[in-house]
């Protein structure tokens, strides 16, 4: 009997049973599914904190004030006459005590509100140097970054991120425009490029937000236009970019010791490597799809048994049809193979079925929950692997205990 | 393969076979030696426990002996493998049950198809020859339906030119009329002498003497072995 006439046969035995067989698929189709989705959300997740912290530059060290009163007690709060928190001070010295520091770049931010003409926009208004641009790779789409110029002599002019010029302008040329955050006007030179970014949370320890809602002005228009509360720390961040990224590490620590012993030895700040949460959080990753891996292959083990066992009933209750196809000249071979494609058969339209929801799976955890999934597509040659290695693996004992039959016992079978 | 001695379709020579039922052992065959003869047609008849059922199962390749020879058209069909065993069932002989075992789901032309499925024999050929045998025993018209939707004669109508359809050698026959009024029973005797008319060589087990007698040859089986072997003058066609 050859391949086409067994599969024909198996199709037709399928379908004699309609809802036992899709039930049986059941098994297969949800741990399928299971392994698809999981594997999606993984790479959707890993390849959003790739892009964090790409945006926060992979040669990059940060600088962050760390503001005790926020999270401590207030009993060292004497720290405050010891130390003025983080300061531009503090980011030349860097600048000039560091070799491997190529570039730095000081942060002041301000959470306030923009206006143009009737719109008006919540907004992070950063005060910073024209190295921004190289640190943070940032580029400009239209106009100019301001200069050392502007800094100089504290021009009141600002740099708007994409989503701040969408949302401020919509299709107008913002350039030369001028917009208004509390009391005073500034004028409009240039706009980034989008950058596509999302907030989210690093490794637990780095807040990245959308950097595309940034407005960027002058560090020094912004620290002396505006009135800042006594003891407010004068930096929020500053960003050190490494010329050389195998000395990450040791840059890190000369900056702790050098800001350390500039803040009296006051805990003020804290040092995140952007390139050292990547590498954990790919760990933290890989631990998560491999628990979860393991969660769904144990639904697909699960489902492979329940092909076994659906398939060792089908045997039994078939024993009697195995007899006489035996007796009219099937060889073992023949029998082996009706129920091996049967199996298979199940499997490989399980994975189909499960494939597809895998698919959709994600896609509605997208919708609703917005996280970012990926479906990458070697899950699909891995699913079909798999899904044939459970049909086969599970498939082959009940078809051998069906070709082992004999033909006389197998036809006495009541 | 071995010694063939002139026409002789069938050989048996001191044929054993042994069951163990539990602790003891039955010997249902007791070194019995058989010959037929191609176009004969024999009835083996006993009383239950005689062994003609197993002598038939051998004879149709579904069981093996313990011990003896069994050379079916000059083959030793008691040292084949399973496969060359499947191959003989398959085109040497055609098997018609007590129970008609027709497989439920299928139609009567699927069911007759089934030997040449396993013959490699192609869809269109198959599906030819099939409705050929339909029509040979009579059920020209009854091709679409399925065993469920045909009364007993037909089924075993059915059967009988399943075991026809890939033109075996011999045609064995268990209990033919077993589950058949006597009516219908007698129509399946007449095709059965048909066959033989024809040229087929049959051999059928039956404990009913006016089964048996339609028959040339009646063999009379006790404990395993032949108690009377003798020409039925009888079965001469009607």
């Amino acid at each position: 009997m050859d391949l086409r006439e067994t599969f024909t046969l198996s199709v037709v035995g399928l379908l004699s049973h309609k809802l036992r067989t899709f039930l049986t698929m059941l098994g297969i189709i949800f741990g399928v599914a299971a392994v698809i989705a999981m594997l999606s959300i993984g790479e959707g997740a890993k390849q959003e904190s790739l892009e964090q912290i790409r945006q926060m530059g992979i040669s990059n060290i940060i600088v962050q004030h760390w503001d005790r009163e926020e999270e401590e007690d207030r009993e060292e709060s004497t720290d405050r006459n010891l130390s003025r928190g983080l300061t531009w001070a503090d980011a030349r010295a860097i600048s000039d005590i560091v070799p491997t520091a190529e570039y730095v770049t000081p942060q002041r931010e301000l959470q306030t509100r923009a206006l143009a003409g009737d719109n008006t926009f919540r907004t992070m208004l950063v005060g910073t140097t024209p190295e921004y641009l190289t640190v943070l790779n940032a580029r400009v789409a239209s106009g100019v970054f301001f200069t050392h110029e502007d800094m100089l002599e504290s021009r009141r002019v600002c740099v708007l991120g994409a989503d701040a010029r969408r949302a401020l302008f919509f299709f107008d040329d913002p350039l030369g425009a001028r917009i208004k955050i509390r009391n005073h006007w500034f004028t409009v030179i240039g706009v980034l490029e989008d950058k596509g970014a999302a907030s989210g949370k690093i490794g637990g320890v780095l807040e990245v937000r959308n950097t595309d809602e940034d407005i960027y002005v002058p560090l020094s228009t912004l620290l002396q236009r505006f009135h800042w509360e006594a003891g407010q720390s004068e930096l929020t961040q500053i960003t050190v970019k490494v010329d050389d990224p195998d000395r990450l590490n040791e840059t890190a620590q000369l900056i702790r010791t050098l800001v350390g012993r500039r803040h009296r030895g006051v805990d003020d700040f804290k040092i995140a490597i952007p390139e050292e949460l990547l590498r954990q959080s790919q760990r933290t990753q890989q631990i998560f799809n491999v628990v979860m891996g393991c969660i769904a292959g144990i639904s697909l083990v699960v489902g492979g048994i329940g092909i076994m066992n659906i398939m060792l009933a089908s045997v039994l209750e078939r024993t009697r049809e195995i007899g006489i196809r035996r007796a009219l000249g099937a060889r073992r071979r023949d029998i082996l193979y009706q129920f091996l494609v049967e199996s298979l058969l199940v499997s490989l339209t399980g994975g189909l079925v499960g494939v597809m929801l895998g698919y959709a799976v994600p896609e509605v955890i997208t919708l609703y929950a917005g996280w970012r999934t990926i479906v990458p597509a070697w899950t699909i040659a891995l699913a079909f692997g798999v899904s044939a290695t459970v049909g086969i693996g599970f498939g082959i004992y009940p078809a051998r205990q069906a070709a082992r039959l004999n033909p006389i016992d197998a036809l006495r079978y009541e | 393969m071995t010694v063939s001695s002139n026409n002789a379709v069938i050989e048996i020579r001191q044929l054993i076979k042994t069951y163990t039922m539990g602790l003891t052992q039955v010997h249902a065959l007791a070194g019995l030696s058989l010959h037929i003869q191609r176009n004969e047609y024999v009835a083996i008849m006993g009383p239950s426990g005689s062994g003609k059922s197993t002598l038939l199962n051998i004879i149709g390749c579904l069981d093996m002996p313990s011990g003896g020879e069994y050379v079916l058209n000059g083959q030793l069909a008691s040292q084949m493998d399973d496969d060359e065993l499947a191959r003989i069932r398959n085109q040497e002989i055609g098997f018609v049950f007590q129970t008609f075992n027709l497989l439920p789901r299928s139609n009567a032309l699927r069911n007759v198809e089934l030997p040449l499925v396993y013959s490699g024999i192609g869809s269109r050929e198959r599906t030819d020859r099939a409705q050929r045998a339909l029509q040979a025993v009579g059920l020209g018209d009854r091709m679409n339906h399925r065993p469920n939707e045909l009364s007993g004669g037909q089924r075993q109508r059915v059967a009988i030119a399943r075991a026809l359809v890939n033109g075996p050698a011999i045609i064995l026959a268990d209990e033919p009329t077993g589950a058949l009024d006597t009516r219908t029973g007698e129509e399946i005797m007449q095709l059965f002498r048909q066959l033989h008319d024809q040229g087929n060589t049959i051999i059928l087990v039956t404990h009913e003497e006016h089964v048996a007698q339609h028959s040339r040859r009646i063999v009379r089986l006790r404990d395993g072995l032949i108690e009377s072997d003798a020409p039925n003058p009888g079965g001469t066609p009607v």
